[in-house]
């Protein structure tokens, strides 16, 4: 069968911390029985199986797909994958469970089942790789842009229409205007500016000091009409960021068909947010020949399972392909990355050399809100006031307020300097995870910081 | 007010009422916003973009102060296959192993990782039990951090008062006289308590000196602290408070007195417990008959026989006779029953007119205080029922008496009265209390007497009774249990019934904590 996976990379696969550390203390072979695994076959993926006695009469079942991987136990937890089936994962990473020809009864059908609804999921996208009609596609993106234009020009009058009366009808107001205007964006198909004016209620509910934040939001997102009136005008990646930004679509395809950055990434961190339809999962990565940064997305639905082949706190020899940007971090993982090994030292900065980053990169791409800081040594600090900041020998920038209050984080720090990776964002700071390990010093002067833009390559 | 920050001033109003103006922005980003014209609207709207990506383009570190780090740790940290464990306990609450880990790291004066810190400060919060352990095992760190959360405000509470404490008396004390003259009223007691045990007499002396000025609480107090190093010298003033004006006096006085062996108080109330229950030799039998007078006398007031309150479980049914008569005996010396014989013999005497209980609870009392093994193992013994069950506080009452090593022996006893009970099919409704109570007290890890006593009784319940009464028992078991009865405890219980069923489960996850406890504490040495 296939490689068995590290301790670290099942502890990736729990959907929480609790989830991570009940699977660990379920990891004991005396909790189990009829333990078993098996490499993959015609009838059956490779997988993993097992009895736990829990706290009911019969001992639950538990099966594990690792080529997906895919997860069944009959447990009645609704995380996913449950404790069960981590700490079953757990004990295959351990050596402790036993290989066996094929999978036990109890295990067999829903195996079989997996391979037969994948077989069945192949049919239907064989058929859709047949000829594309180029001529039919071409009409399809003509219509789409034009309702896009139709529908920004709608927003524009309706951005300058909110200056002109004054904003400060907008809290009276409350959602419905929102919700109207981002309505008629998804009509317009132009999802990502839908988003965007979907969130402006919050805005309007942030607090003192609202109306200025509103305006900041309000005049890049008619920046961003205009720069979408003058689409050819732009430069390639700078048209492509405006394009992505008001929401065409990016295939995946197009992404992997495009240039690839061969590096050795080192995972700096990671970040799931969850949200009452999606859990996104954000990785951030570092090239060590290249000092590129990069940041992989994935999705899924609340229960699903995100993708874990990254695992923070070590190196992988991978292709990554850039979206094309202006400020380009986005990127997907192409196929035929190695194994995981070790994490390679981090070359990181200060404060002050992350905010320069950040610079050049608004520089490039006016409407970023997101930009990977990776610090060298940073005091997370509590003021009287109750407001936290990161401090070090450049100075303090605030935490934002979605960093919540980070105890954990503070009481690490102990008020002595933390290699960190945090997230800029127009708000303040957002702590991600201590870094792994830095390089000396003396490396990294502000020179190893990475080029932001991008122009390099 | 001009510049940038104007720009929101006129978004408020709208630009229809106040046009937005491009004066007073500074070099580069003024021409830049002057150069923009048109409608009034999308002019301010280009010029804030303008003004939004030159502040967040070019913002600087805030200029700031470096903090003061934390202290560092005078504590080792605990071992990293420990420090894995607490992560995981914290998180599995299920098994209730944490609060012992935490005691067991603190006994040892180790320190936690601090990135738990705030989970076990939070769960200090809740729970006031774990906060001693908490101070220790927290550390500098911990200590740090919850200076900065009222929430935590406990934690630094307790630590001033650890440090406040070795200050002045229970660290090393202070014995000086300006201690005993100046004190506030604790700190003296403090005193009494702790010069008591190197110089009983000395602080005999100081208390009568000052006994008859000190106001009624002090003296409460005061005469409680006497308790340590107690002897005949103490006496006469202990006498002397069973006059005094306020009952809490009166009563430590009489509790005291009864507690020094020779009393004249000792004394008097084997007069009184003799004159009220007479040997009778009969032909036929020998039988104990009970005469209690149906009104208390003076003297046994002052010596600290009360009404028993009206509806206390222990007298239920027999009235205040009974009640005065449980206390002659309890108070009463057990030598005071020296002509029955041992004190099996005397436990199997019979006893007229239904006295029995009220007799064997005043000789569970007297036993408990004295601490004799003898009369507890004849009390408990087998072949002797007690006829109302044994009762959760009487067997509290033997156990805390009875030297830490004697504990698991007469708990050994009131686990195999039970198991007499169940195996006759007659379990009383209080069992479940009884034995908790009779385990609870016993010094962990139990030894085998005890061990092959509650598996045997185990063993038996699992078979003919239901669990949930016993829930707490098992809860219990997993923490006192030696290691090594982990496969014995889990092969117990046979799911042929569905009770049998919830035993076997509840009963192998036991053993399965028992292993996980093993391993917890071996990682802690």
């Amino acid at each position: 069968m296939g490689e068995r996976w590290s301790a670290e990379q099942v502890a990736a696969l729990a959907p929480d911390a609790s989830s991570a550390a009940a699977g660990r203390s379920l990891a004991a072979p005396s909790t189990w029985s009829g333990l078993g695994a098996c490499a993959g076959a015609a009838e059956h993926p490779a997988a993993v199986w097992g009895l736990c006695r829990g706290s009911g009469k019969n001992p639950y079942q538990t099966v594990v797909d690792v080529s997906g991987p895919a997860y069944r136990c009959s447990c009645p937890s609704r995380k996913f994958p449950c404790k069960h089936a981590l700490g079953l994962l757990l004990l295959w990473s351990a050596g402790s469970v036993p290989d066996a020809a094929g999978p036990a009864d109890f295990a067999a059908e829903w195996l079989r089942g997996r391979v037969e609804r994948a077989a069945k999921a192949q049919e239907p996208a064989a058929r859709a790789a047949g000829p594309v009609d180029a001529e039919a596609a071409a009409r399809r993106a003509e219509r789409r842009e034009d309702r896009v234009r139709g529908g920004l020009v709608e927003l524009g009058r309706w951005l300058e229409d909110q200056v002109r009366g004054g904003l400060a009808g907008a809290e009276r107001a409350g959602y419905a205007p929102f919700e109207q205007t981002a309505a008629r964006l998804v009509d317009a198909q132009a999802p990502g500016l839908a988003a965007w004016v979907r969130a402006l209620p919050g805005v309007v509910a942030s607090g003192p000091g609202w109306p200025a934040r509103l305006l900041e939001e309000y005049a890049l997102m008619h920046l961003l009409v205009r720069a979408h009136e003058n689409l050819d005008a732009l430069p390639g990646p700078l048209a492509a960021t405006v394009r992505r930004r008001v929401g065409y679509p990016v295939s995946r395809e197009s992404v992997l068909a495009g240039p690839a950055v061969r590096d050795r990434w080192t995972v700096l961190g990671l970040r799931d947010d969850v949200d009452d339809r999606l859990v996104s999962r954000r990785v951030w990565l570092r090239g060590s020949r290249t000092g590129q940064d990069a940041l992989v997305l994935s999705f899924a639905a609340p229960g699903a399972v995100l993708d874990a082949s990254l695992v923070p706190g070590t190196s992988v020899e991978a292709d990554v392909h850039l979206y094309p940007d202006a400020a380009p971090l986005r990127a997907l993982v192409g196929p035929g990355a190695g194994a995981p090994g070790p994490a390679d030292p981090v070359a990181a900065g200060s404060l002050a050399e992350g905010l320069a980053a950040v610079g050049a990169a608004l520089a490039a791409d006016p409407w970023t809100t997101s930009w990977p800081l990776v610090l060298a040594g940073v005091v997370v600090d509590r003021r009287a006031d109750g407001t936290w900041w990161l401090v070090d020998g450049t100075g303090a920038l605030p935490l934002a307020p979605a960093a919540g209050q980070p105890w954990a984080l503070l009481a690490r720090s102990g008020g002595s300097p933390l290699p960190l990776l945090a997230e800029w964002t127009p708000r303040g700071v957002v702590p991600v995870a201590p870094l792994p390990a830095l390089l000396p010093a003396a490396a990294a002067g502000s020179g190893a910081l990475p080029d932001p833009v991008g122009a390099a390559r | 007010m001009s510049g940038p920050d104007d720009l929101v001033a006129t978004a408020l109003l709208g630009t229809e009422r106040r046009p937005s103006a491009a004066d007073g922005w500074p070099g580069a980003l003024g021409a830049a916003a002057a150069a923009v014209d048109g409608d009034p609207a999308a002019v301010l709207l280009f010029r804030a973009a303008l003004a939004t990506l030159w502040r967040r383009a070019g913002a600087l570190p805030a200029p700031a102060v470096e903090p003061v780090p934390a202290p560092a740790e005078r504590l080792p940290a605990v071992p990293a296959a420990a420090a894995r464990r607490l992560a995981g306990l914290l998180e599995d609450r299920e098994t209730g192993l944490l609060d012992e880990w935490l005691a067991t790291a603190a006994a040892r004066g180790c320190v936690v990782p601090p990135a738990v810190l705030p989970d076990l400060l939070d769960r200090g919060s809740r729970l006031v039990a774990v906060r001693p352990a908490l101070r220790v095992v927290a550390g500098e760190r911990g200590l740090w951090l919850a200076r900065q959360r009222p929430e935590w405000a406990w934690l630094p509470r307790l630590a001033e008062q650890a440090t406040g404490a070795a200050q002045d008396g229970t660290g090393p004390p202070d014995l000086s006289e300006e201690a005993w003259r100046l004190g506030d009223q604790a700190a003296r007691q403090r005193w009494v308590v702790a010069v008591r045990a190197t110089d009983p007499a000395r602080a005999l002396v100081a208390v009568e000196e000052t006994w008859r000025t000190e106001p009624g609480p002090a003296r409460a107090g005061l005469l409680a602290a006497l308790a340590e190093g107690l002897g005949p010298a103490d006496e006469p003033l202990l006498e002397r408070a069973l006059d005094d004006r306020r009952k809490d006096v009166r009563e430590t006085a009489a509790r005291l007195l009864a507690a020094l062996p020779g009393s004249a108080l000792g004394a008097r109330m084997a007069q009184r417990a003799r004159a009220a229950v007479r040997l009778e030799r009969g032909l036929l039998r020998t039988r104990l008959v009970v005469e209690v007078p149906d009104d208390l006398d003076a003297a046994a007031v002052r010596d600290g026989v009360v009404d028993p309150p009206a509806s206390s479980p222990t007298t239920a049914g027999t009235g205040r006779r009974a009640g005065w008569l449980r206390q002659i005996v309890a108070a009463a010396p057990l030598s005071a029953w020296d002509d029955l014989g041992p004190p099996d013999r005397a436990v199997a005497t019979t006893v007229a007119d239904g006295w029995a209980p009220v007799l064997h609870a005043g000789w569970a009392a007297a036993a408990g205080r004295e601490g004799s093994l003898a009369w507890a193992e004849a009390l408990l013994g087998a072949g002797v029922d007690l006829g109302d069950g044994l009762g959760a506080d009487r067997v509290v009452a033997l156990l805390t008496g009875l030297p830490e090593g004697d504990r698991a022996r007469v708990a050994a006893l009131v686990v195999r009265h039970a198991l007499g009970r169940l195996a006759a099919r007659d379990v009383p409704a209080d069992t479940p209390a009884v034995l908790a109570a009779a385990l609870a007290g016993c010094p962990r890890p139990w030894p085998p007497v005890l061990v092959d006593a509650v598996l045997e009784w185990l063993g038996a319940a699992a078979a003919r009774l239901p669990l949930w009464p016993y829930q707490g028992l098992v809860d219990l078991l997993v923490h006192a249990l030696p290691p090594g009865a982990a496969p014995r405890v889990g092969g117990l219980a046979r799911p042929t019934t569905e009770d049998g069923a919830r035993w076997a489960n509840r009963l192998h996850r036991a053993a399965t904590t028992l292993t996980t406890r093993a391993e917890m504490l071996e990682e802690l040495r």
